[in-house]
This record gives C-alpha cells, structure tokens and sequence, in this order.
C-alpha cells in the first residue's frame, strides 16, 4: 500500500508526469522522457518517479513478461487515483487563480 | 554480462535496496532495453551522481561520508596551530596527535549529522533507526565528555609544551583554563564564581568569562553530539535542497562560530549569562531542530486530515 504524501504539494514535473500517466495510462520512465518534449532528463525522471511513490500519487510494477534481451524487468508507472485528484485540483485551481498559465 | 551491469554493481555499493530498486534499477532496466549510446550511460551516471544527495545511502558509504567530514573538519581545526608551531620552527609529526583530541570534540558531531543526512535522508527513519542513532549519539556524548575533561586538556598541554618550552630542562609551562582537567576547572569556576559574586571586583571580568566558557564548554561539548543528532533527524525528510542546504549552512555556521569564539569577545558574547556563549550554536541548533519537526508533523497532520 503506498504511503500517506506529508504534504499536498506537486512540483512541476511532477505535475507533467501525472498529467502523461492520466493521459496515457501505464508507461515506463524512457516513455515519459520521450512524451514530454525534453521537459523530463533521463538522468532525473527516476528519482522525481521515486519521489512521487513516496508521495502516493503514482504507483509502479516491474513488467510482467521477461524482456526478450534478456535485460532486467523494466518498470512501468500509473497514476493512482489519489494522483488524479491532486493532478485535477491542481490544475482547477491553477485555473481558477491563474487563468493566464491554464491550457 | 549484460550492458550496464557494471554500473548497477557499482551503484548497490552507494545505495540502500530501496533507492536501487527504485531509481536505479529502473534506469538501467530501460539503458539495457535500448540500443547501446555514450548518452544513455551519461545519462545513468548523471542519475547516480545525483542521488548522492537526493536519496538515502547504505551506511557503509554513509559511514565513509561521515568519516571524510570528521577529517575534513579535524584538518581545518589543526590547522590554525599548525601554522603557529610551523612558524615558530618547532613543528614536529608528533603535533597532529597531541591536537586531534581538540578537533575530535567539535567534529564528531559534524560527522554524525553528515552520517545521518546520508543514512536517512529522504525518508522516514525507522523505530529500529532511531534507537541506533540515540546509542550512537549518547555513546558520542560520552566519549566527548571524557574526550573535553581530560584527555584534550593533558593533550594541549604537551602540545604547548612542545611549542613554547623552551628547552626540555625547564620550567614545566604553567596550565591555562583549556589545560585544566574538568574538576579542577569546575572547582576553579565554583571558587571564582562565589567570590565574584561576594566580591564583584576581585576577580577580573574577562579571567571569569574565560573561566566559565572553559566549563560550560564542555559540558556544551558533551551535549553536541545529541543536539546534532537532534537537528539531523529533523532535517531528513525534508527536501533535497533544504536538506543539504540546512546542513552545510548549520556546520559552516557552527565552526565560523568556533574560530570567533577567543577570550577577548567572551565578556561581550556572554553578557549577563556567565559562560552563555558556549552554549548559543546549540540552542540555536535545537530549536531551529524543533521548529523543523513542529514544520513536518503538522505537514503530516495536515496530509492526513
């Protein structure tokens, strides 16, 4: 079960991740790099990945078939519903107070 | 062996289990799904080097991080004296020995806290955790209090020995405050204290700040160790850059403090409150300690309303 987050916050990259997981459902870390046109670094997407298990907001599993390279299982990342709802009121109230930033 | 492997091995020897199977194992799981490039190693570097502060560490490299503060910090403190004998051409190997004592009481509790930070940092420490941190703290405490009230004392003396006496058939070199053991300075505090306070003039003003700092000093000393445990607790599960910011800030702090505090400034530092001064960097310390953990429980609390 993952833990209860300290404090409600949501960075801006962790706001981008959420965003690409609720789009896009299950996706591995390169994925994510790759869908954020180079707003996430392969060199730091894991540790904001880690960072947001911590939290609560998003949850991973290592893939279920064993990959035909024979390389280690590659870890796939969801948003958790808990996730969700930070994503969605952050962005109601980022347009809300901001209208100017809202897409 | 399979591409990144070498890396992998590598980063389990920094890494606890959880920040390898969270961060890193992902990371190379991926390099090892792609086609090989300089860039995507760079990139698993990059990411390693980064979670040197960012996440917590296994205690070994923990221990060694802690160890390169201490002789970092023991290093800066000889230093001063160092020069002094040097200049005065009496430098001799012996001398690093005679002043590690002294460095050893005020780094130790930088160390720890550098220890602690890379232990735990990023996450929450465990009941068991914090029952190894308490005994290691209190086990410092107690070897700081020895350390400060006897062994430093006997050790600068044979140092000043060495540096001043002139010849080896002289006089031996009277004792100062700091080369008294610690019942014969708190049996000269209690003395000058009371006549003090019967007498106000006769017992110079700056002798008896001198005096009182040389006791509360210790006692300070003895307490060090806690309080920065403390203040390293707190600091934990806050962000990366608070974190290490807090850190280094609050260790830099301490040892400016450390090289400023000299008999002249006492009398002005302590004011009123004879012997304050060696007390102000830790009460500083533990309350910006309490404020910090008041700060992550109401956090908490307030994420599980």
């Amino acid at each position: 079960m993952a833990k209860r987050p300290r404090v409600l916050t949501l960075s801006g990259k962790e706001h981008l991740v959420l965003e690409l997981l609720a789009e896009r459902g299950e996706l591995y870390g390169l994925q994510l790099v790759a869908n954020s046109r180079r707003r996430l670094k392969r060199g730091t997407v894991y540790v904001t990945l880690g960072r947001m298990e911590d939290k609560g907001y998003i949850t991973s599993r290592l893939e279920d078939a064993p990959p035909e390279m024979g390389g280690m299982p590659r870890r796939l990342y969801e948003a958790t519903p808990l996730g969700r709802r930070v994503l969605a009121a952050w962005s109601a109230a980022t347009t809300h107070l901001m209208p100017e930033f809202a897409k | 062996m399979r591409r990144g492997d070498r890396l992998r091995a590598f980063a389990a020897r920094l890494f606890d289990a959880r920040t390898m199977e969270r961060v890193v194992d992902p990371a190379i799981a991926d390099l090892q799904a792609e086609p090989a490039s300089i860039s995507r190693y760079a990139a698993v570097i990059k990411l390693i080097v980064l979670c040197l502060p960012e996440v917590s560490m296994t205690l070994g490299t923990a221990s060694m991080v802690s160890v390169g503060v201490l002789a970092f910090v023991v290093a800066a403190l000889e230093l001063r004296p160092l020069a002094f004998a040097w200049s005065q051409g009496k430098f001799e190997p012996v001398m690093l020995a005679y002043l590690l004592p002294q460095g050893l009481a005020i780094a130790v509790q930088i160390g720890l806290a550098a220890g602690i930070l890379c232990a735990y940092g990023g996450r929450a420490v465990s009941r068991r955790a914090l029952t190894g941190i308490v005994a290691l703290s209190l086990a410092a405490s107690a070897a700081a209090f020895v350390n400060v009230g006897w062994i430093t004392p006997a050790a600068n003396q044979a140092f000043r020995e060495r540096v001043v006496r002139q010849t080896p058939t002289s006089a031996p070199l009277a004792r100062g405050f700091p080369e008294l053991t610690f019942n014969e300075v708190r049996n000269q505090y209690r003395m000058a204290s009371a006549i003090a306070s019967s007498n106000p003039g006769a017992v110079d003003s700056t002798d008896l700040h001198y005096l009182a700092n040389s006791y509360h000093g210790r006692w300070a000393v003895t307490l060090a160790p806690i309080v920065f445990a403390m203040f390293a607790l707190a600091l934990v599960r806050r962000r990366p850059l608070i974190r290490w910011a807090g850190a280094l800030g609050a260790g830099v702090v301490y040892l400016s403090y450390i090289f400023y505090l000299d008999v002249p400034v006492l009398p002005a530092l302590d004011g009123r409150w004879l012997g304050g001064a060696a007390w102000y960097p830790e009460l500083a310390l533990a309350a910006i300690a309490v404020v910090i953990m008041s700060m992550t429980r109401r956090e908490a609390h307030v994420a599980t309303r």
